[in-house]
């Protein structure tokens, strides 16, 4: 009997093959197995593995010092958290804060030294020889040049790094230059004070009364507590804030009173309300009477004010008569906090604003009474044994000019930009070098002679600031919480190999002594952020055990300190300031003879690095919403625009004598007539890019010839034809 | 090797006129593959624009190839012998409206390998599931009634077994215009649907009878009208192209009637629909009317464009009897019928996107990108390449001497 | 139709008031849910911030302008939600226990009927691939899948730490979590402690208390959907501009 294959009994093997795979499991799990891929098929990230690790630090991007939790997988960490019940940020991060850990990847990061060839090109060289051509330069320096040739640009100052650098620079004969900061303009106050003065700081939570010249108070200034302290009590409790700013910033919209004052008017209004107090006797006469210097006499402050009757300044600064009365006497009712405020792109207002504004604070008694100004106690905790010699730290803008062969700037993260042409000034025309010590490039810095890629504050072990209302001293230490890159280096590592003469610790050491010497000093308390809570320092038995809590994220807090208030001036001591003061009812001239038909006020933001890089999802506020504008926008009012020929979404080109800006209109009621504000940075077109290149910035266009003031800029509006 | 049919152009002059659609069709087809391969980036589309050209676009072609599925149902259902001369290219038009429209939602979605999860994980309360099953049904039932055509290609009629395949199929074409006429009804109906259940969006958001916007049922209704205007449109002008007569006047007759007629219907409906929408339905979810007409843009006008201009305007001229005899009447008011079915796509899919529900929104304009029109015009060509070859190598007028060149 | 009654509604209470428009929620969001950063040419309309907020000023002059942060989020709609039934394939999903609307983008296929029907603009599309930079995919939160480019998403009330918090309630051996074991990261991250998320059912909770009080209200509300997010304020102007409020029906017999 053959066995053959019929072609139906095929058809039926076929068929009935078919019919049972098709009821068997098979093609099911097939189909899922093919859903599986197909939800998966397009490309996107790994997500990183493994146990999660928690750690406490501080945030070393600005002076703030916010406490932060930091979430861990592997080594990298994957979330960040404010620490509750911190003493200073009480919980509190910034949007920069939050997502800062992905500016150690920036696409500005610096990887490798540079240096600028005689070409002029910028290229790569070895570290070694980067070292080596700065000591080149050190050496050429100091041959050559006087008093403060070599100089520091120090982002931080007050920081035992700082002492550092003092010490190194007082070998040398060096100037320690500060860079900008919230807390710069306290100098003012303290140089009013006679004699020796110790740190200052504002007592914003406890105040009655805020009277900030368009410092960012509702956006971050100080403290996280102290933002809380602002925004999140009652209206019955919480101080009443008068914002004196031309912009309407955040600030502004958000204050209870906002004055919107004509551009540059500040130091009218300061002394106009300083008018109203001594012309209705609400000073503090008793403390006017035994302490100040200056206020009778021929030029003295009294007669300065009584040429600022309201009237006047009204007519000045665009804020009427009654609002001034209203505001010098509710300031008057109470402890009031006075900030001349710092703008993190528009800068620091003229020194005799500062000076005009403090005034008001030594009239009304304010200092070193709760909720003025209270002093952090002086107690050597921040010194350095002394042995040799410090070099003085000066402002930025008291450097005289051509005067710096060599500078080297500390490139951490200050938050707060300064323009081009005015570090170009400081330098020597001739031969003045500029080394950047910094972790990504920057715009100021944007032409260095030599760049020394430095770490960020999330890979390297520092001190966290003290903010501006910490009415205490305190230490807490960024703790690092990534591995710093192989081709970063430190700065003081950089200035112990050039250094020839003196022996520079390192960070750790500096640290560490300032620790011990904390610890000698039995005073303060330690607040620990794994538990939420504080414990007196004597509970630390040894050194030991306080450096483990600071290196885990703990944070001294200083006994507080009382401080009465010395014998001042109101006017300051610097004759240059007061001879500006009484002239400060003339109208400025314009610097340059420039033709000009409106007023360019840059300005920054407070949480977004004034000119450093931006995280990629900070991106988010400025091109996915708009919440904020970047440098692309140029805000101007309806008015303006109508006079000027401008429409929202116009392309218009701002002009000085120094370059131009092309931005995009937009308009806004809020906004002066006559006035254009616009962001310094970020520019977010690049990633959430820091501003690069030359002569396209806003902070290009200042000249910075009278004083160190770029916040008023005459300039053009044109239109640009695409 | 397929002849093409006698009595067509010769092979130049049709390789010329096939020639430009194709690199057409190419562009489009190379914009669609930075769609796939890229993402969507390449279209103007945003996050307030989730649909674009391209649903406009689908919606249109697929209620304009609504004289397929209400063609065969009036031939082979109601026997109105008159169609028979237009059905070859009702069913041809009809395949390229509904696979053309498919190809584009699946550059449109942005995931389309996930398409056929609607089948695996369907939401039975989506109006979009509903048009998912029923299009792809009808696609494949369009597919059934287009192959007996192909295979009556005199090259293959040769082989005896297709013959008879093809004669098989001829049986069941009646039972495929049924299960046809069912399937379109519904995804013309959900399409319609898709606008009216949304009740997030008061622009589009219609009263319901059951569960069943009132777009649902005007959405049919416009297909069915439109359907046979553009039958006549696209047979004039293949008969314009090709300068032979295809179709027999009392075809034309008949479809003209039977559009105006039920057009008519329609514009009175979507009359009726619209004041119940403007003083009801659109205020009970706190809006008046006037805020969706505000706009510039989008003003009253478009609406009086839609129901009057383009909607009673032509109805009247169709169902009139002595106007129809007109040969330019005849053209303009079909072609006018197919703009304002477009209007009415292009309102439901793009206007009422634009306007902000939120009240601090904007409202927002959007422009196709030159991929999203470099894919439209890649449709529409593929649409004039398949019906060039289907003339070219079909017997799709019976009218026509059809015996291949030997 | 019969309807569970959710265990849990979970919803928030958003300040108006007390928002400054620092936008840390959005970056404090953004950073926990691996919301992935688009290239700059993508625009306002192309980005993916699952809380998104918009400034609104009264176009008044000085001294009158005055201007108010609206954060908006989906708003997890708790009637008829309308991004629910639209979906073909069943990729928006309700949970029946708390009420979180949230979306399966596994499943999506990136129609963007959903986005459409949303009145709230809340859900956003991955026109793009989801790109980090170089180096930072480590850095991402571990507890939650970046999605795929052409897929639909959106808030889900940080639907990975509600995992989070049942998984350890889980290993604890209890079944409900604590309120305070779970909280968005854009109420935590509020500096201004505008945004107040919790149990809506929980009469006691903070965050019920603010939804009953007077100066609540809910965006659209007449729309009828019933979201679950409220906001307060105290400003005419704000209510005024950001609540729908009812028009009168002219001869409508009904109502």
């Amino acid at each position: 009997m053959g066995f053959s294959v019929k072609r139906r009994d095929f058809l039926g093997l076929v068929g009935g093959g078919a019919v049972g795979a098709a009821l068997s499991p098979a093609p099911w799990k097939g189909l899922d197995d093919i859903a599986i891929w197909t939800q998966n098929w397009s490309w996107k990230p790994r997500l990183p593995r493994g146990p999660v690790e928690v750690a406490f630090t501080h945030c070393g991007l600005c002076h703030a010092g916010c406490g932060l939790k930091v979430r861990s997988v592997g080594g990298s960490p994957v979330g960040v958290h404010g620490v509750p019940g911190h003493p200073l940020s009480a919980g509190f991060v910034c949007a920069l804060g939050l997502a800062g850990r992905y500016l150690s990847y920036h696409p500005s990061r610096i990887v490798e030294p540079t240096i600028v060839g005689a070409d002029g090109q910028r290229r790569g060289i070895p570290f070694k020889a980067a070292v080596r051509q700065l000591g080149d330069w050190l050496d050429d320096t100091r041959s050559g040049g006087g008093h403060g040739s070599v100089a520091i640009l120090d982002n931080r100052p007050g920081r035992m790094r700082s002492l550092a650098y003092r010490k190194w620079l007082g070998a040398l004969d060096g100037a320690h230059i500060k860079g900008l900061r919230e807390d710069t303009p306290i100098n003012r106050l303290r140089a009013m004070l006679d004699g020796p003065a110790p740190e200052l700081g504002l007592d914003i939570a406890r105040a009655r009364t805020v009277l900030s010249f368009g410092a960012p108070v509702l956006e971050g200034l100080g403290s996280g507590e102290a933002g809380s302290q602002l925004r999140g009590r009652s209206d019955s409790d919480k101080p009443y804030i008068v914002q004196i700013e031309t912009r309407p910033s955040r600030t502004a919209r958000g204050a209870d009173l906002w004055l919107r004052i004509a551009p540059g008017t500040e130091t009218v209004l300061a002394l106009g309300l300083a008018n109203v107090l001594v012309s209705e006797g609400l000073y503090d006469k008793e403390i006017i009477a035994q302490q100040a210097l200056d206020l009778d006499g021929p030029g003295g402050y009294r007669e300065l004010v009584a040429r600022f009757s309201p009237k006047k300044v009204s007519r000045i600064t665009g804020i009427d008569a009654a609002t001034i009365k209203k505001v010098a006497r509710r300031f008057a009712s109470g402890p009031a906090v006075v900030i001349p405020g710092v703008d993190p792109g528009g800068g620091p207002l003229s020194a005799e604003a500062q000076t005009a504004a403090f005034s008001l604070s030594l009239l009304n008694g304010d200092v070193g009474r709760p909720g003025g100004v209270v002093a952090r106690r002086a107690s050597g905790t921040t010194q350095l044994p002394r042995e040799g010699r410090l070099a003085d730290t000066v402002e930025l803008a008291d450097v005289p000019d051509g005067s710096i062969r060599l500078l080297i700037a500390d490139g951490v993260a200050g938050g707060f930009a300064i323009p081009t042409s005015l570090l170009e000034r400081k330098l020597n025309p001739s031969e003045g070098r500029v080394v950047s010590l910094a972790p990504f490039e920057r715009s100021a810095l944007h032409g260095a002679d030599l760049v020394i890629p430095s770490t960020t504050p999330f890979e390297s072990i520092d001190e966290a600031g003290v903010p501006i209302d910490a009415p205490v001293d305190s230490m807490g230490l960024t703790v690092p919480s990534m591995r710093a890159p192989d081709y970063s280096v430190d700065s003081l590592r950089v200035l112990s190999m050039v250094a020839k003469s003196s022996v520079v610790p390192t960070i750790t050491e500096l640290l560490r002594g300032r620790s011990d010497r904390i610890h000698a000093g039995e005073r303060g308390s330690v607040f620990d952020p794994s538990k939420g809570e504080s414990v007196p320092l004597t509970e630390f038995k040894t050194n030991g055990d306080l450096w483990r809590a600071l290196t885990s994220g703990g944070l001294w807090t200083d006994a507080s300190a009382t401080f009465s208030c010395p014998p001042f001036r109101l006017m300051g001591a610097n004759a240059a300031i007061r001879d500006r003061l009484h002239r400060a009812l003339e109208q400025p001239s314009t610097a340059d003879g420039w033709a000009h038909e409106i007023t360019l006020m840059p300005f920054g933001w407070r949480d977004a690095s004034g000119d450093g890089p931006l995280p990629p999802v900070m991106a988010k506020l400025f091109r996915e919403t708009r919440l904020r504008l970047d440098s692309r926008f140029a805000t101007i009012c309806p008015k303006t625009a109508g006079d000027l020929g401008f429409v929202e979404g116009d392309k218009a080109s701002i002009k000085t004598s120094l370059g131009s800006i092309t931005v995009e209109v937009v308009l806004d009621p809020a906004v002066v007539d006559g006035v254009v504000h616009v962001a310094v940075g970020p520019s977010t077109e690049a990633f959430g890019d820091a501003s690069r290149g030359k002569g396209d910035q806003p902070l290009d266009l200042p000249s910075c010839e009278n004083d160190a003031c770029w916040r008023v800029i005459p300039a053009k509006m044109l239109e640009v034809v695409s | 090797m397929i002849e093409p049919l006698t009595n067509r152009a010769p092979t130049r002059v049709f390789l010329t006129w096939i020639g430009f659609w194709i690199a057409l069709f190419a562009i489009g087809g190379y914009f669609g593959m930075l769609c796939l391969s890229q993402g969507l980036h390449h279209t103007n589309m945003n996050n307030r624009f989730g649909f674009g050209i391209w649903i406009f676009l689908d919606l249109t072609v697929i209620a304009l190839g609504a004289g397929a599925f209400f063609s065969a149902f009036l031939l082979y259902i109601l026997k109105k012998q008159a169609l028979k001369d237009v059905i070859g290219s009702a069913v041809v038009l009809g395949f390229i409206c509904y696979s053309g429209a498919v190809v584009v939602l699946a550059i449109d979605v942005g995931q389309p390998l996930r398409a056929w999860f609607t089948f695996w994980h369907p939401n039975a309360h989506s109006m979009l599931a509903e048009v998912t099953f029923c299009l792809t049904l009808y696609l494949l039932v369009l597919a059934i009634e287009y192959v007996p055509l192909i295979l009556k290609n005199p090259s293959l009629s040769k082989n005896v077994s297709l013959l008879i395949f093809e004669g098989q199929l001829h049986k069941v074409v009646v039972v495929f215009a049924g299960v046809g006429a069912v399937l379109s009804f519904f995804h013309q109906g959900s399409l319609g649907g898709l606008y009216g259940v949304m009740n997030g969006r008061p622009f589009a958001f219609r009263e319901h009878f059951f569960i069943w916007p009132s777009t649902f049922f005007l959405f049919i209704l416009s297909a069915i009208a439109a359907g046979p205007s553009f039958l006549i449109l696209i047979n004039k002008l293949a008969s314009k192209i090709t300068k032979k007569q295809l179709v027999r006047k009392e075809a034309y007759d008949f479809l003209g009637r039977i559009s105006g007629w039920l057009l008519l219907a329609y514009v009175g409906l979507k009359s009726a629909d619209t004041i119940v929408w403007i003083n009801h339905t659109a205020p009970a979810s706190g809006y008046s009317v006037s805020e969706f007409f505000k706009e510039a843009s989008f003003g009253t006008w478009i609406l009086f464009a839609e129901i009057v201009l383009f909607g009673l305007l032509p109805a009247l001229v169709l169902i009139n009897s002595r106007l129809r005899k007109r040969p330019s009447l005849m053209i303009v008011a079909p072609m006018l019928v197919c703009i304002g079915i477009a209007i009415n796509r292009y309102v439901m899919t793009l206007q009422s996107q634009s306007l902000p529900t939120l009240p601090f929104e904007e409202f927002v304009l959007y422009t196709p990108s030159l991929v999203e029109i470099g894919v439209f015009g890649g449709m529409i060509s593929y649409g004039v390449i398949v019906f060039s070859l289907s003339y070219r190598y079909l017997p799709l007028y019976p009218g026509l001497r059809q015996k291949a060149k030997t | 139709m019969t309807k569970t009654t959710p265990q849990k509604r979970y919803g928030m209470v958003i300040d108006i008031d007390r928002c400054d428009g620092c936008g840390a929620c959005m970056v404090a969001c953004s950073l926990e849910n691996n919301v992935s950063v688009v290239p700059p040419e993508a625009g306002i309309h192309r980005g993916l911030t699952w809380i998104r907020v918009y400034s609104v000023t009264n176009e008044k002059e000085y001294p009158h302008s005055d201007t108010a942060y609206l954060p908006v989020s989906c708003q997890h709609c708790g009637n008829e939600t309308p991004c629910v039934g639209v979906c073909p394939q069943s990729a928006v999903d309700v949970d029946p226990k708390n009420g979180i609307v949230s979306q399966i983008p596994e499943r999506c296929m990136g129609c963007r009927y959903c986005m459409v029907a949303c009145p709230y603009h809340a859900r956003y599309f991955n026109w793009w691939d989801p790109v980090w930079p170089e180096g930072t995919e480590h850095l991402l939160n571990p507890g939650v899948t970046p999605r795929m480019r052409g897929v639909v998403e959106k808030c889900n009330f940080c639907h990975g730490r509600h995992h989070a918090a049942q998984e350890r309630a889980a290993s604890e051996g209890r079944s409900e979590i604590e309120p305070n074991e779970y909280q968005t990261a854009c109420a935590e991250a509020c500096p201004n402690g505008a945004i107040t998320f919790g149990d809506l059912a929980d009469k006691d909770s903070e965050v019920a208390k603010l939804a009953a009080g007077p100066e609540s209200f809910q965006l659209l509300k007449t729309l009828g959907t019933g979201p679950k997010v409220y906001y307060l304020t105290q400003r005419g102007w704000v209510r005024d501009m950001a609540a729908k409020t009812p028009l009168p029906l002219d001869g409508q017999p009904d109502d």
